[in-house]
């Protein structure tokens, strides 16, 4: 069970970096380096994998195996989809909003 | 008004990219949703299953290995062996099932009798691959085989003990009683498409897929004799090798006076021909005519020879015959064949399609060079492979249905 719970992971982060093309982003906050940009990068990826590993072990058994890595890979692609098209827009450059913009847009200024 | 032109600059270069990006957000958002839509097909469809078990198969079949994703993505299985009873004596099982209980969808296993023609295959590598790349893909997957097949032989009793193994298989846990196919390569593909026509199983079973079988015993004996085939209205050499030669020895020598027998079956083996001069002039008329069909020593005289043969062994040559027995198949037959086999010609699949095609009998036929008798070759070339491959995983497709 462990070694298909790893290939699930490893299918899910892919779509889940995948995802970050459609507009995936992470609600982490922008201007921190290191460690914690890595965890911003990868907050989309990791829930990819996560979702794919719970679907997965639910539709195990229900569809057998093989059915189950098909339906968890498609509900990994649907939470990435959800998040590309629901996550916020990424603050826009401040030397453009300080030209044109009436007011500094953030996530929390949109809120 | 410099502050101007700046922002300006700006919009232009931040515009471009920003015309860019949505495209691209567009383009990966739609893969995502057909990602998706064909993946909860493939899940959620008995069709998208069946196809999602062969194409995990399909590697194991065409590079004779136990593939890296069935290995991964597979169940987990068991072997175990089994004896049972038959009329032709014990049948020897081995049996490779997933571990896991089977799905509430579609609620029954699917089993597979496989039937690995004459000799001891069990310990075959690309056999054992494949049985367990089956049971990987959730099929419970029996191969069997009984003395009478090990020792490169074939009896009127044998596909008893596939009709036997088949009833066994339906009995299974977890196995759907009507789920259950019958495949059989080389002689056991004959063997699977007699016992298909037995009443006992005739109306549960799923399917029966025979590869690279004959169809007809007596033309095959023919095509032996005469060391030639007939395609598309030509006679073309076709160099028979030494195992059919040795198996259909021992089968007519079954119905052939006791000393010729025994000539027969010492004289053909996997040497080769080993007769002395003498040792076939001993040999009564009928025993030296069969002779002459082993040794294809006479390709002039085969129709005389066949006739030649004592009524009872045409009658046994009958009775091991598919072609006397698809009338009372209920199943679809699926049929593949290497083109360039050594063991059987081809052209029996030709004839075995034909028939089913004049009955109006459910079936499919290919014809692949991908494969030599009933082994993966070595060294293939990406685009026959991909021909070859395409048209094995039509017919793996169907039968992986019953049990998606």
């Amino acid at each position: 069970m462990l070694q298909i719970v790893l290939v699930w992971a490893a299918l899910g982060f892919l779509i889940g970096v995948f995802a970050r093309l459609a507009g995936a982003r992470s609600a982490y906050p922008r201007g921190v380096g290191g460690w914690m940009a890595l965890a911003r990068w990868a907050l989309p990826p990791a829930a990819a994998a996560l979702a794919t590993v719970a679907s997965g072990w639910l539709a195990t058994m229900t569809l057998g195996r093989l059915a189950a890595t098909a339906a968890a890979l498609g509900v990994a692609a649907v939470v990435a989809l959800l998040v590309a098209l629901l996550a916020p827009r990424a603050p826009v450059p401040n030397s453009v909003l300080t030209r044109d913009a009436p007011a500094r847009q953030t996530e929390r200024g949109r809120e | 008004m410099k502050a101007v032109r700046q922002s300006a600059i700006i919009k232009t270069i931040g515009g471009s990219r920003a015309s860019a990006k949505p495209r691209l957000q567009l383009a990966a958002r739609i893969v995502l949703a057909l990602f998706t839509l064909i993946c909860l097909a493939i899940a959620l469809t008995p069709v998208g299953r069946a196809t999602t078990r062969a194409a995990v198969l399909l590697p194991a079949l065409i590079t004779g290995e136990e593939p890296g994703a069935s290995y991964a993505l597979g169940e987990p299985i068991s072997h175990m062996s089994q004896t049972i009873p038959s009329q032709d004596g014990p049948v020897y099982l081995d049996i490779y099932a997933p571990t896991t209980p089977a799905p509430l969808v579609p609620g029954a296993r699917e089993g597979l009798v496989v039937i690995p023609g004459v000799g001891d295959n069990r310990a075959v590598p690309q056999l054992i691959n494949l049985m367990q790349s089956l049971a990987r893909s959730g099929i419970v997957a029996v191969e069997m085989t009984t003395d009478t097949l090990m020792a490169y032989d074939m009896a009127p009793a044998t596909p008893d003990a596939a009709v036997e193994a088949t009833l066994y298989t339906q009995r299974l846990p977890g196995v759907g009683a009507r789920r259950v196919g019958l495949i059989g390569f080389s002689a056991g593909g004959s063997l699977a498409c007699i016992a298909a026509a037995d009443p006992r199983i005739r109306d549960s079973l799923a399917f029966v897929t025979t590869f690279g079988g004959y169809f007809n015993a007596e033309t095959l004996l023919t095509d032996v004799g005469r060391r030639a085939l007939t395609a598309d209205g030509r006679v073309t050499p076709w160099p028979v090798t030494g195992v059919p030669v040795q198996t259909l020895a021992n089968v007519i020598s079954d119905a052939l006076p006791a000393g010729d027998a025994s000539t027969l079956r010492s004289g053909f083996n996997d040497d080769g021909i080993a007769l002395a001069p003498a040792d076939i002039a001993r040999l009564s008329p009928s025993g030296q005519a069969a002779y002459h069909l082993l040794a294809g020593d006479e390709p002039d005289q085969v129709v005389a020879n066949i006739e030649a043969l004592p009524p009872a062994l045409r009658t046994l040559l009958t009775a091991l015959s598919p072609s006397s027995a698809i009338a009372g198949v209920r199943a679809p037959i699926y049929l593949l064949h290497d083109r360039n086999d050594l063991y059987v010609p081809y052209t029996e699949s030709r004839a075995f399609a034909a028939a089913l095609t004049r009955l109006g009998h459910s079936h499919n036929y290919a014809e692949f060079s991908i494969f030599q008798h009933v082994e993966v070759k070595s060294g293939l070339g990406i685009g026959q492979l991909a021909r070859d491959g395409w048209s094995l995983f039509q017919i793996l497709i169907r039968v992986m249905e019953p049990g998606a």
